[in-house]
């Protein structure tokens, strides 16, 4: 099985702390993956792990065939893994446009961006990114001004702009109206065929409908793996992650 | 300011289902009015036009001892400029940006005394080996961040006076380096022996150096430094090379920082390890912090203030000029919290007008 993500022996310890334990997960090139688990399962910590924002305590990461284990965030971002984070982060005081641009600056393939002139050529590239999203009419709000869900959707949108081969979002339905969720679904849905996506998520509804594989972590290890329907019949799953699925759609938190 | 409060007829009609959010043409008055005085050309044309007919009816006004505060003003203005692109844009608060503008400034000393008295060419070596100070310093300082950024900052200003101190042979030691000759602008000008001469010649290097750095921090170069400054991390995982980018800023501003020594060397035709103290690299900050951050022409004016506070007001409180400093600081950031540039003009708001 061809995997653009390998992920062999990954541990990763705070201390006392094990958040990923001896993890082995592939995540196959094109799929649409989700990560599921209950708080302190070692999700988020996964997609920093894979990301480049934090170093393994052992094991190893190999994207598209090469070791980037060691491998600094801001290149793993130039060879293709784009992410969005928890916490929505912006550039503050520069403008929704400006942050879409500068996103997609390392990715944009030209040189001699810092030049005016090429610099609007980008900006006005990337003016899809915001249609997707909805926040087109924000564009010259200084990004520090924007509401929690519309940051979301720019943060979104800036990951977009990067043309990622691996779009890893963490937890990116949260605190989205449910217009916001239809329109973040329309754009997973959207992307192309060969991007690999990895969610992590609590909304069972939402992974449904994004995800075909479903990856349940506990205390950083591997529980289960597959489809949702499958996931959410696994009896195990059922009793220690999903708790009472007769909520519709949301995922119980256990502890 | 008052805004405008008779009701205005618009001029075409008021139709509901035209215009979905319908506003009152009154609070339209006065967002114009309000968007006239907050737009940039007006916020940054005003001081501006005032500072440029000071500087130059200066010259025919103050005398020879004013007009040499000026110049040396100018040449702190160029320094606080280079904390501007550090501390305001790539957030990179350095406290010993007075050490590359001393190095600036020994540059165009020992170059003076060596015969080589072609004011551009001191210029372009002295912010060349201020550049190159920076670029050294700047692999070890450009690693650490906010309280540990202070520090090495700090110690770096202070290890280059030490060394200036130390180095007799180059630097002439503690005494200082005195009796540096005049400049000629470019070759076969005039020595600039005269206060007023040397004054034009100051203003004519600053106004250029500043214009460049003013359109590079206005290109994508400067978002960039912002964005940087906003969420570091942020930049990373965009891809961004941060740790590239922090380090061409702060050798550029070393470069500017340089510039600014040597237009001091000019003016003094002294220099000594003073100039890179640390009391010069807070003098800056402070500049820059009455200024407004990120903006070069209010770090020029802080800069103006800081001179005309420390040497001239003190003139009838001989021996005051620090206490006159430190009271200016404190109504500054009382009164001034984003700094001149960050005055905004404002007009009273109607009652659920929109913001």
């Amino acid at each position: 099985m061809t995997g653009v993500i390998e992920i062999s022996g990954l541990t990763r310890a705070f201390g006392a702390t094990v958040a990923v334990s001896d993890l082995d997960l592939t995540f196959a090139a094109g799929g649409r993956h989700a990560v599921i688990g209950p708080n302190g399962a070692g999700k988020t910590t996964l997609l920093n792990l894979i990301a480049g924002e934090l170093r393994p305590t052992s094991g190893r990461i190999r994207y598209d065939g090469r070791d980037v284990t060691r491998t600094a965030r801001a290149k793993r971002s130039r060879l293709g893994i784009a992410r969005t984070f928890q916490q929505p982060t912006v550039w503050s005081s520069l403008s929704v446009a400006d942050n879409i641009a500068l996103a997609a600056w390392p990715h944009a393939g030209t040189r001699g961006t810092w030049r005016r002139r090429r610099y609007r050529a980008l900006s006005e590239s990337c003016e899809r990114h915001l249609e997707t999203v909805g926040i087109t009419d924000l564009a010259d709000r200084p990004a520090g001004a924007l509401a929690h869900g519309e940051r979301r959707m720019l943060d979104i949108a800036m990951a977009l702009a990067a043309d990622p081969r691996v779009l890893l979002l963490d937890e990116p339905a949260a605190g989205l109206t449910e217009q916001g969720v239809a329109r973040l679904l329309a754009a997973v849905r959207a992307l192309p065929a060969e991007v690999t996506v990895v969610v992590v998520e609590h909304d069972f509804a939402f992974v449904s409908a994004v995800a075909d594989t479903v990856t349940v972590l506990h205390d950083g290890k591997l529980l289960a793996t597959g489809t949702p329907a499958e996931i959410a019949a696994d009896a195990s799953v059922r009793t220690a992650y999903l708790g009472d699925l007769g909520e519709p759609g949301v995922v119980e938190e256990v502890r | 300011m008052s805004a405008p409060t008779s009701p205005v007829t618009p001029s075409g009609s008021a139709d509901p289902s035209v215009e979905t959010e319908p506003v009152m043409p009154t609070v339209r008055a006065s967002q114009t009015a309000r968007t006239i005085l907050s737009s940039p050309r007006l916020r940054v044309g005003a001081p501006a036009t005032a500072a440029a007919v000071l500087l130059l009816i200066a010259p025919s006004t103050f005398d020879g001892y004013g007009i040499g505060l000026l110049s040396k003003a100018l040449a702190l203005g160029v320094l606080a400029v280079s904390v501007v692109v550090l501390a305001g844009f790539a957030g990179l608060p350095s406290v010993g940006q007075a050490a590359p503008f001393m190095v600036g400034a020994y540059t165009a000393g020992i170059m003076g005394q060596h015969g080589h008295g072609i004011g551009v060419v001191q210029l372009v070596c002295g912010a060349g080996a201020a550049a190159g100070f920076a670029a050294v310093t700047g692999l070890v300082v450009i690693r650490t961040r906010e309280l540990a950024f202070l520090m090495t900052t700090l110690a770096v200003g202070e290890l280059a006076v030490a060394v200036a101190g130390q180095w007799h042979s180059l630097t002439g030691g503690t005494d200082g380096m005195y009796g540096i000759p005049p400049v000629r602008p470019v070759p076969g000008t005039a020595l600039l022996d005269s206060d007023k001469s040397v004054y034009w010649y100051v203003l004519a290097a600053t106004v250029v150096v500043v214009a460049v750095a003013w359109r590079v921090l206005r290109s994508p170069v400067g978002k960039l430094l912002l964005a940087c400054r906003d969420h570091e991390a942020r930049m990373r995982s965009a891809g961004h090379p941060v740790t590239l980018y922090q380090w061409l800023a702060y050798v550029a501003a070393g470069a500017l920082a340089g510039f600014g020594g040597v237009l001091m060397c000019t003016v003094n035709e002294y220099v000594s390890p003073a100039d890179g103290s640390f009391a010069n690299s807070a003098l800056v900050l402070l500049a820059v912090v009455l200024g407004g951050a990120t903006s070069p022409l209010g770090a020029l004016l802080g800069a103006g203030l800081i001179v005309a506070t420390r040497d001239w007001l003190s003139g009838p409180f001989p021996g005051h000029g620090p206490l006159l400093l430190g009271l200016m600081f404190i109504i500054a950031v009382y009164a001034l919290p984003n700094g001149v540039a960050g005055v905004k003009v404002r007009l009273p708001r109607r009652p659920g007008g929109s913001a």
